[in-house]
């Protein structure tokens, strides 16, 4: 799978913008084939838009006003065809679902090739290739519908990289993924390298792809620059905030005993016991599938227990229905875009508020705390994922819970606005109520855990205070959870 | 659509457009005899069809939970027929036997699919519509909607469960409220399901359909079974349609 050829794609000078707005500002890169370049940035930043140039989406199918150049092999763009351009740069974007067509695994993998009107016989060699070098083999007959996340996910890169591109556009591939899902696609992508191509990874963190990178950008406001490695904005640092101790903190908010639940399979809650104090922060740690989320539906009552019961704010949850509890306890959602369902931000946020008769104040004192007054007007639909992400915590904020449970809300922001969050979650904390956070990422749970509870299929396999957790290499390692920044730093230089 | 759990059963070792075809040759035969027995015959032969081929059971469950509609089936062709407001007919009384023909009809009728629709994966329905050279374009269509259907039941979800969990409380009030209250539910559904499908168009771009020939990697191929299957239908279903010209019907 080798290409003999050494491609390049360069981009000079590219502008873009979507009418006066200015997205990408002088832009200048190049990547050669058998090359991973990383470009790092927020969300927002311009990496989608970059990628849509580089894939000719932009202004093949997306408009917008572009200047600069770009070309491939001395080709400029403008002299070929969308499909042209896609025959040698695809791209795998962030809502990969959408790129998947085939009711099975194998099925997907070969609707490009059958487009490609390629001979059977070279069908079936690509799709072997592709099956095994993206590790689906024993899921070839598999219905995509019945895949995780994660494999979705590699299904959508193979059955892009299998047309052979000579330039594979990843963007966003990691967010929702866990530690050893970025582990496997760096192992993707290792596979992609040596088989030729050249991959353009769009990023919020680099962590867990050091060692394939060849080359790191950043893009800050549609500005890209080249950085090493050690570049200090690749790992910035929380500030430390107060963390309390057990002693300090109120009586139990939420009490979680015995609690086994299923879905009609096999249990995925066995056996959970927790208690969440009044004025503290705890963090949920674990694998993808490990039974978080199925967790946290249990503390405002969409779920209810199959065994055992779960005690919030001295209600039992198996007498109240979830819009009963919807007073107490503030769920935001992971996977905003689809929980959010109203056309605008002040709609959304304030929806809580209408429907129980609480004061707009709140609604509007929420928009403020999570830095959405200026958006409060804008569709949904327009705003980038890390803004998403806000509108739903600042939803679930509005109702003023005593209780504010957060399912990754980590994803697509930037270091700035993590601060910001870590700091008002101990504010929150310090009001006396208890806030409940799910994450994979280490260094914002070493921010603002009191304690930590690390799930791992369907039990708490480890409950303690936030370094006796991270840095404790054993219990990182046997609970597959992500390296803190420091320790990860260690790691890679040895 | 195919359960995992059949995945090795006998009627699975022909191809699937031998099972459409065998279904709806029963269901074609259903419609042509009008007597007791032949029908009885047909039913008999359809769940024998059916238990041999490995969806027996399958079949049970379906005809478990479809008892109440045939027993009120019976019911209102076995006692009502004769009086029908559409038309007037000259026989008065009750119609045990019509009840009872269209009774072993409606049944057999319900196992006849099951032969093809218990038995078929989506991939291999869109293959059989491909070999009866439906349009290309719209065998896709029908491919691509049921590859979404899961996303679409995990949105509606997903937005039901981010209204409750603000206080919206969906299945309270009587009928008319409850239904009113989905209005917000699907309408956001519907605008996504718009989204998706632009996303989709540009993925199919993307995935370089649409100029040129295309290949088909997938074909299910006739087997010596399966010529004897589909003449062993033929050979039937023209005795019944002998009997139906020459003598009408049986």
């Amino acid at each position: 799978m080798v290409s003999v050829q050494l491609k390049s794609i360069v981009v000079q000078d590219l502008h873009c913008s979507y009418g006066s707005r200015e997205v990408l500002r002088g832009v200048n890169l190049s990547v050669s084939s058998g090359e991973v370049a990383a470009i790092v940035g927020v969300s927002g930043s311009g990496k989608s838009t970059l990628a849509y140039c580089l894939s000719g989406i932009i202004p093949h199918k997306i408009e917008a006003e572009v200047s600069g150049e770009i070309s491939i092999d001395d080709t400029n763009y403008r002299e070929l065809s969308f499909r042209d351009i896609i025959s040698h740069v695809n791209i795998v974007m962030e809502d990969y679902e959408s790129q998947i067509f085939g009711l099975t695994v194998e099925e997907d993998i070969a609707f490009g090739l059958e487009n490609l009107g390629l001979p059977r016989s070279e069908i079936a060699n690509r799709l072997d290739w592709a099956l095994m070098a993206f590790d689906l083999i024993d899921r070839r007959k598999a219905l995509v519908s019945e895949l995780s996340g994660g494999l979705k996910q590699r299904l959508a890169i193979a059955s892009t990289a299998v047309l052979k591109p000579d330039f594979l556009i990843l963007d966003n591939p990691t967010s929702n993924l866990d530690w050893p899902g970025i582990l496997k696609l760096k192992q993707l992508v290792q596979e992609l390298k040596t088989s030729g191509s050249g991959v353009i990874l769009m990023l919020r963190k680099i962590k867990g792809f050091e060692e394939c990178i060849d080359k790191i950008y950043i893009l800050n406001s549609g500005s890209l620059r080249q950085v090493e490695f050690s570049n200090s904005a690749l790992t910035p640092q929380f500030k430390p905030l107060i963390r309390n101790s057990r002693e300090s903190v109120g009586s139990a908010l939420i009490s979680i005993e015995d609690v086994w639940f299923k879905y009609g399979g096999p249990y995925v809650l066995k056996g959970i016991n927790l208690k969440v104090y009044a004025g503290e922060s705890l963090v949920v740690m674990g694998c993808n599938g490990s039974g978080k989320t199925t967790l946290m539906k249990h503390l405002n009552g969409l779920l209810k227990p199959c065994k055992g019961r779960v005690v919030v704010c001295g209600r039992d949850t198996r007498n109240f229905s979830a819009a009963q509890m919807a007073r107490f306890v503030g769920l935001a959602f992971q996977d905003p875009d689809k929980h959010l369902f109203a056309e605008t931000v002040w709609e959304e946020v304030s929806f809580g508020c209408r429907n129980l008769n609480l004061p707009l104040e709140n609604a509007t004192k929420a928009l403020k705390l999570l830095k959405l007054v200026e958006l409060k007007d804008k569709p949904i639909h327009e705003l980038s994922m890390g803004e998403k992400v806000r509108v739903v915590v600042a939803s679930a904020l509005a109702l003023d819970p005593k209780v504010l449970v957060l399912d990754e809300p980590t994803t697509g922001q930037d270091y700035d606005l993590l601060q910001e969050l870590a700091y008002l979650i101990y504010k929150l904390k310090v009001s006396g109520k208890a806030v409940v956070v799910v994450t994979h990422d280490s260094d914002f749970a070493l921010a603002i855990a009191d304690r930590i509870a690390v799930m791992n299929d369907g039990k708490i396999a480890y409950c303690g205070k936030p370094m006796e957790i991270l840095y404790n290499e054993e219990v990182v390692e046997k609970a597959k959870l992500e390296p803190p920044s420091q320790a990860r730093l260690l790691e890679v230089r040895g | 659509m195919l359960m995992s759990s059949y995945s090795n059963i006998p009627l699975r070792k022909f191809n699937p457009s031998t099972r459409m075809f065998m279904s709806l040759t029963i269901i074609v035969l259903l419609f042509t005899v009008s007597s007791i027995p032949a029908v009885a015959v047909l039913l008999i032969a359809t769940l024998a069809i059916s238990i041999v081929g490995g969806v027996g059971k399958h079949a049970l469950k379906v005809l478990k939970i479809a008892a109440p509609m045939l027993l009120f089936a019976f019911l209102l062709w076995a006692l009502l027929h004769n009086y029908s407001l559409f038309y007037s007919s000259s026989n008065t009384g009750f119609a045990v036997d019509f009840g009872i023909y269209m009774t072993l009809r409606l049944v057999a009728l319900i196992v006849a699919p099951l032969i093809f629709i218990a038995t078929t994966t989506p991939s291999e329905l869109i293959a059989s519509l491909e070999s009866l050279k439906m349009p290309r374009n719209l065998v896709f269509l029908l491919g691509l909607t049921l590859r979404h259907i899961s996303g679409i039941a995990y949105e509606y979800k997903a937005i039901k469960e981010a209204q409750t969990s603000r206080g919206v409380e969906l299945d309270k009030g009587f009928l008319v409220k409850r239904i009113r209250n989905y209005i917000p539910v699907i309408i956001p559904l519907l605008i996504r399901s718009v989204e998706v499908a632009d996303k989709v168009t540009l993925a199919m771009e993307l995935k370089l359909y649409g100029k040129g020939k295309r290949t088909r990697f997938f074909t299910y191929e006739f087997k010596l079974a399966d010529y004897v299957a589909i003449s062993m239908s033929l050979a039937v279903l023209a005795l019944f349609l002998y009997f139906k010209l020459a003598f009408g019907g049986i």
